[in-house]
Parts: structure tokens; sequence; C-alpha cells
């Protein structure tokens, strides 16, 4: 039997780490979502060998990358395409529903918001250093509350009465949501405030200025939260959709991606195989001493060779490494 | 960098600190300028004017102290020159670019304040800019909040004249110009002990003028089809214009521009034929600012105008040359100045009609619109400049940034993002 054909995408953030695999058809065949914990590399070995394990009959024709560690992993894996997170999710988004106009994403550490017209992506915001918008403040609330994060949106919607928290900020959303309580207020409401709390900021910092038109669709992680679409739907009076797979756009994406280039060009695939998983990447710094800069280098060693390096403000330990 | 330890320790600077930035500059010019392809001949000239950025021009400026002349530290693009040259003095642009700096300026102002002011009031307290250290008096303006109570720190450490920049444009407004340029004059002429004539200031205004029109010319290059010069070369000669001799600086802009023009009849670009073409709007870059650009144009783009004050607001526009009296001349100058569009103006809808005749002018595909952190003028602003633009079928990015290098990651991909938004040619 011939070898099932499939296109290979990863998406490697700074929280979780995804890895997808679909077919021709663009139809989902295997998907993975592990914390990065912040070793993106043994993560995406962890995902190709459960990938190889549970589809050991495939080909992969094609691989993408994305996410803050795409030119780490995908020159790792040897990937075929490197795109930003915008344009891979945006390209997830419009395969699924080709009419959306606004795409909500909010991840483990950073969150967006793309605007699309005909299946374009004609605006976008990200947010800056702040996580006050992001699945980290609902992952610290959840912690302070000591209620699982998974179980944060079920709560959410049983909440009888709304309390409004202060959420610009994680720090003082803390102390409010500590006032709050001693006013007497359930757990489950403290959590529907928050969620409220989570959707406002998010729409006054990404939304300024913009005109958020439905089909509105929500992703990233954080779309696992009832309690957040349901906030998202009362902010905008409008439903908002989720995907099926609402945690692994990005990857979805980039592996579109890669089987968009794949068919333009025809290109035989620059991917390592299950190689990659054998292979002995390592992660190593070390701080340049050659001038008083002091950078800290940072380079992947596969068996004892530097592959790529990163870090350096003269450009010249990622340039070795390029050239080799 | 040359040894110039003495004249730095004569300028009772902190030669220790002042070491690591000379060792740390040279790297980053590396970096971004000299590891560009196919540039043109004439940037050597700048080239040097950097590598001995604290030594040259400030022992120039010492020398012509020696010979008696004032030398006056400027802030902004609304400070009329041509009064201090036409009294024998010399003006130079002090404002900071650099976090090194930062740290400085921070010790006195709140965080919350903009990068350009914190390593402005850092030079000089921190005594690590030689040029802060020349300047006999350091002329301010009225332009923002921050600055205005930046003077009085400033103040207590060296004399600050602050000129009272009117913040709409009606006729009075000009007329008030007009006043405060006459009260900077009077200033100067104390300070300098000479006396501001209708020849000396026609002379002042030409010179002047002429330096407007060499960047006037080299900016044109930029409007064309491929450039023969990088974004990134046209800021630095920008950000130059504002310390150097402007006769020389004149003279060097054009000698580049004949070999620009050569070039342009070569067929001599310097990037790929597919480039996108971005305008940068908003707060100024000043010296060695070059973050924004070198980010844009390593993801393949050009970087073709600036609509900044270290860009098309520093040289568009010239002051009327037909004027006889000091009366008419110092008219024609708060004419000229009034002209700039600001966002400390309001209502500002110059400054938006200027980016979209930019756009057309220079054949932008996309805007960004910069801002540096905490100006809240321009951070104001950018809501009316993005919806402006959108309106008008122009693509637009708005960014916030400031002088460090940790978010370049994430400007990196925010701007990739734009440029594939942009599409390809």
């Amino acid at each position: 039997m011939a070898n099932l054909g499939v296109y290979l995408g990863v998406d490697v953030g700074s929280v979780s780490t995804n890895l997808v695999a679909v077919d021709d058809n663009k139809e989902v065949l295997f998907e993975r979502y592990l914390r990065t914990g912040g070793q993106p590399i043994d993560s995406v070995k962890m995902a190709l060998q459960e990938l190889y394990q549970e589809h050991p009959d495939i080909e992969i024709i094609a691989a993408g990358t994305t996410g803050s560690g795409r030119q780490l992993v995908g020159m790792m894996i040897g990937a075929d395409v490197i795109k930003n997170e915008i344009t891979a999710h945006a390209t997830a988004t419009v395969h699924f529903f080709p009419d959306v106009k606004t795409i909500f994403e909010i991840g483990g550490q950073d969150s967006k918001i793309i605007l699309v017209k005909d299946g374009v992506v004609v605006d976008f915001a990200m947010n800056s250093v702040c996580a006050a918008g992001t699945g980290s403040f609902l992952d610290h609330q959840s912690e302070r509350l000591r209620i699982p994060i998974e179980q944060f949106g079920d709560m959410a919607l049983t909440a009888e009465r709304d309390v409004r928290i202060a959420g610009r900020c994680t720090v003082f959303a803390e102390s409010d949501m500590i006032a709050k309580q001693q006013y007497g207020f359930s757990k489950a409401e403290i959590i529907r405030g928050l969620c409220n709390a989570l959707v406002r900021n998010y729409i006054t910092n990404l939304g300024r200025g913009k005109s958020l038109e439905p089909p509105y669709v929500f992703q990233g992680g954080v779309a696992a939260n009832k309690g957040i679409r349901a906030a998202f739907e009362k902010e905008m009076g409008h439903p908002v959709m989720i995907p099926q797979y609402y945690g692994t756009m990005g990857a979805i994406g980039a592996a579109i991606l890669a089987a968009e280039n794949y068919a333009k060009t025809g290109k035989k695939t620059k991917f390592r195989g299950l190689d990659t998983v054998e292979l002995d990447f390592v992660s190593t710094s070390f701080e340049c001493q050659d001038c008083s800069n002091a950078c800290e280098i940072v380079q992947i060693v596969l068996d004892g060779v530097p592959v790529i390096s990163w870090g350096d403000r003269c450009g010249k330990w990622s340039a070795v490494s390029k050239g080799q | 960098m040359a040894d110039y330890r003495q004249m730095w320790q004569d300028l009772d600077m902190d030669l220790e600190t002042h070491d690591l930035l000379c060792e740390v500059l040279p790297q980053a010019f590396g970096d971004v300028y000299l590891s560009q392809e196919n540039r043109p001949e004439g940037m050597g000239y700048y080239n040097f004017v950097v590598s001995e950025i604290h030594g040259v021009r400030p022992a120039e400026l010492i020398e012509a102290q020696k010979a008696g002349a004032k030398v006056f530290g400027t802030f902004c693009v609304y400070v009329p020159d041509e009064i201090v040259f036409a009294a024998g003095g010399i003006a130079t642009g002090l404002c900071g670019g650099s976090q090194f700096w930062v740290p400085g300026g921070e010790k006195v102002l709140p965080t919350g304040t903009c990068p350009l002011i914190k390593a402005s009031v850092g030079a000089r307290l921190d005594r690590t800019c030689p040029f802060f250290r020349i300047a006999d008096m350091y002329v301010g303006e009225t332009t923002c909040d921050g600055k205005k109570k930046a003077w009085e720190i400033l103040a207590e450490d060296v004399p600050v004249y602050v000129m009272d920049l009117p913040q709409m444009k009606r006729p009075q407004d000009t007329d008030d110009w007009a006043r405060e340029i006459e009260s900077f004059l009077i200033r100067v002429e104390e300070m300098t002990g000479n006396k501001v004539t209708p020849e000396n200031l026609a002379a002042a205004i030409k010179l002047i003028n002429n330096k407007r029109r060499a960047l006037a010319r080299l900016y044109d290059f930029r409007k064309l089809d491929n450039p023969p010069i990088s974004g990134k070369d046209a800021l630095l000669i920008s950000q130059i214009a504002f310390y150097d001799d402007p006769t020389r600086f004149t003279q060097m802009t054009n000698a580049l521009c004949d070999e620009l023009d050569k070039r342009v009849k070569d067929g001599i670009g310097v990037y790929a034929k597919d480039a996108r073409r971005i305008l940068l709007s908003g707060t100024p870059l000043a010296i060695p600012n070059w973050k924004l650009h070198h980010i844009v144009e390593s993801l393949g783009a050009a970087v073709v105008v600036e609509e900044m004050c270290t860009g098309i607001r520093y040289f568009e526009n010239l002051v009327d040359e037909s004027q006889t009296t000091l009366d008419g001349m110092i008219r024609a100058l708060a004419e000229r100045y009034m002209k700039i569009n600001c966002a400390c103006f309001t209502p500002n809808q110059g400054r938006i009609d200027d980016i979209k005749r930019l756009v057309k002018e220079y054949q932008a595909d996309g805007v960004i619109d910069v801002n540096l952190k905490f100006c809240t003028l321009y951070d104001v602003e950018g809501f009316l400049v993005e919806r402006s633009l959108k309106e008008a079928g122009i693509p637009c990015l708005g960014l916030e940034t400031d002088y460090t290098d940790e978010d370049a990651g994430g400007l990196r991909t925010r701007i990739g993002a734009f440029l594939e938004m942009l599409g390809s040619k």
C-alpha cells in the first residue's frame, strides 16, 4: 500500500508546542498540544514520535513552522515554510470559516486580533508586553483561587450575579479580587468577573480604532474556556464560533501554508523525517567575550556541531551557523 | 575612534562610563550599516562622521568656541537655526537616541517619560556626551509636557532658553511665533555679543535653505522605482544633518546626490525588484536609533520616506529668500516653521494630509505609524492617522516601541505579518 502523504505543521509558542498533520484535503489526521515547558526541541520530538507511532504509514510531503520558536524548530526539523503567527492563524481560520471577518486569538502569553476581508488579512493587532489579556492571567488567578483552570469556564457559567473586577493589570486584578471576595461574592461570580475583565481588557487593548464585524471566530488555547466565550458573546452582542481544533489553529495554518507552497513549487521537502527524533539536538548558551557587549549566545548543537546560533549583536555567530 | 581623551577630560566627562558607549557604538553601526551591500561610495563621509561622532565635530565646536563663537544646543525642528548662525553662533542638535542614556534620565524623571527626553536628560546629567557638555546654552521649546518640565531640571545644570511654541495654527499664532523668534534673536545677540543684521540673516537663511535643498534632492531619489540608496542610509544622513557643519554637510550631500544621479542612469538600485515600499510616520528617530529601519529592511522591504522630524519635517518648505528687512525675514521664518506639522498642534489635519501626499509621492505600499513609548501626543493622534489612512485605502500598522532591543522579536513578527498583508507585487 502506498504511503499516505501528509503535511506537517508545528506551532512553537512560549507556553505550548502544537503539532498537526493534515492530508491532501486539509483534513486533520493528527493533533498534539503539549506544554513547551522551556524545552521546545523535546516537545517537538515527543510529538513527532507519537505521530509516527499512530500513523506508521505516513509520508511527510512538506512541513511548516510558526510561533515565536519558528526559526529554531524550522531549522531543526527542516521546514519548507517558516511563517509568522498572524498569517498562520488566519490561513487556518479562513480554511474552516471562509466568511470570517474577525478572529480573536488568545494564547498563553500573547493575544491577537485579525481582521479578514474576502479571505485576506487586512488588519491586525497583537498585545505587547502585558499579560493581562492572555491565558497566563487566568492561570495565575486559578492558582490563587485554587480552582483548576479546566473547571474555570463551567464555573463562570453558574454565577448568578455580575461583579466588575479591575482587569487592566494582573497585579491590581488580584487585590481587587481579594476585596470582592471579602464583600461576599462567590468564587463562581469572581471567576465570571475575571472572564469579563479579560475580554474587556483584550477588546480595549487590541480593538482600539478597529471595527469588529461578525462572523467572529475565537481560537487559541483559551477558547477552551466557556466563560470567556460567553464573555465575548456578551461583549459583542453576537454569537462567537469556536473551531473544532481551536487550540492548534496556528499549526494547522502552518501545515496548510506548507501544502500550498508545495502545490506551487513542487519542491521536495527538506523535512528530516523521523531522523529528527534520533538526532541529538542540544541547546546551550554562553557569554561571548570577544567584545564588551558580552552577548548571551544561544546555540543549538547537533552531534557536537553548532547548527544555529542567535543572540549575537554583531552577527558573527549566526553567520557561522548559517554557512554550515 | 581616534584618541580624544584629553578633550573629553577637559569637558569634565565621565570617561569610564563614556568608554562603554564608545565600545558599543561602532559595533552597532557595523551590524546595521556596514553589513549593507551595494552602498553608494559617498556614504563614506557619513560613515566617518559617525565613527568619529564624539570626536571630530566636538573638536571643531571647541575650536570655534576658542575663536569666540557660542554653541547652542537644540532639541526640536521648530527652533530657527538661522538666527543662531546669523549671529555667528553654531546650532547643534542634542536629541538623545540611545538606551545608553535612559537610566541616567530615569534617576530624576518618572519612568513613564518618553525615551527621547530621558536619554537627553541622562546624557547631560551623567556627563557622557561631549555635545551636551560643549553647548553654551540649550534652546528648549514647549512641544510637550515632558520636555517643558525637563527644561527646569536641566536649567539647574546648564543655561536653558525656552521658546514658547504656539499649539494652534490660526493667523495670530504665526504672529506669536514671529514675536518668539524676535525674543530669541535678542537673547542670541546678548549671548554671542553679535548683532543680527539683514545681511547676515539673509546669508543664514540661504545657508539653511541650501541644506534643505540638498536633503530634498536626496529624498527625491527615494521616490524612484528602484531607489539607488537605502532607507537606512537616508535616515543616517537626516540624523547627521542635525549636528554637522551646514556648509560641509550640504556640499557632501550634493556630492552624494551626483553619484546617485549616475547610479540611476546606470540602473543601480539597492533593493530587490519586488521590495514593498514603506512610509514611516510618527515620533523622531534620533541618532543612533536605527532599529525600525533595520528590521523593515532586513525583512526585504524598503523604507522610502520618514514623515518625521528626522525626515521630511526637517527640510520640506523653504524660507522666503526675497525679504530685505529684518522684520520681513523674521516673518518669513515664522511662516516657514509654522508649516511643520507636529502632533503638539491641535487640530493637526495637516499631518494626515502630509502622510497621504507622501504615500503618493514616494509610491508607498503601506504606512507604519511609530510611537515612542509614553509620547501621549503621537499616541492619541495615531487613532486619527490610522482611521484616516484606512478610509483612504492605505494599509497602516501602528507600533509602539522604545530604545531597548527587547521588543525586536515582537516587532519583527508584526512587521513581517504587515509586509505579507501587503502581498507580493
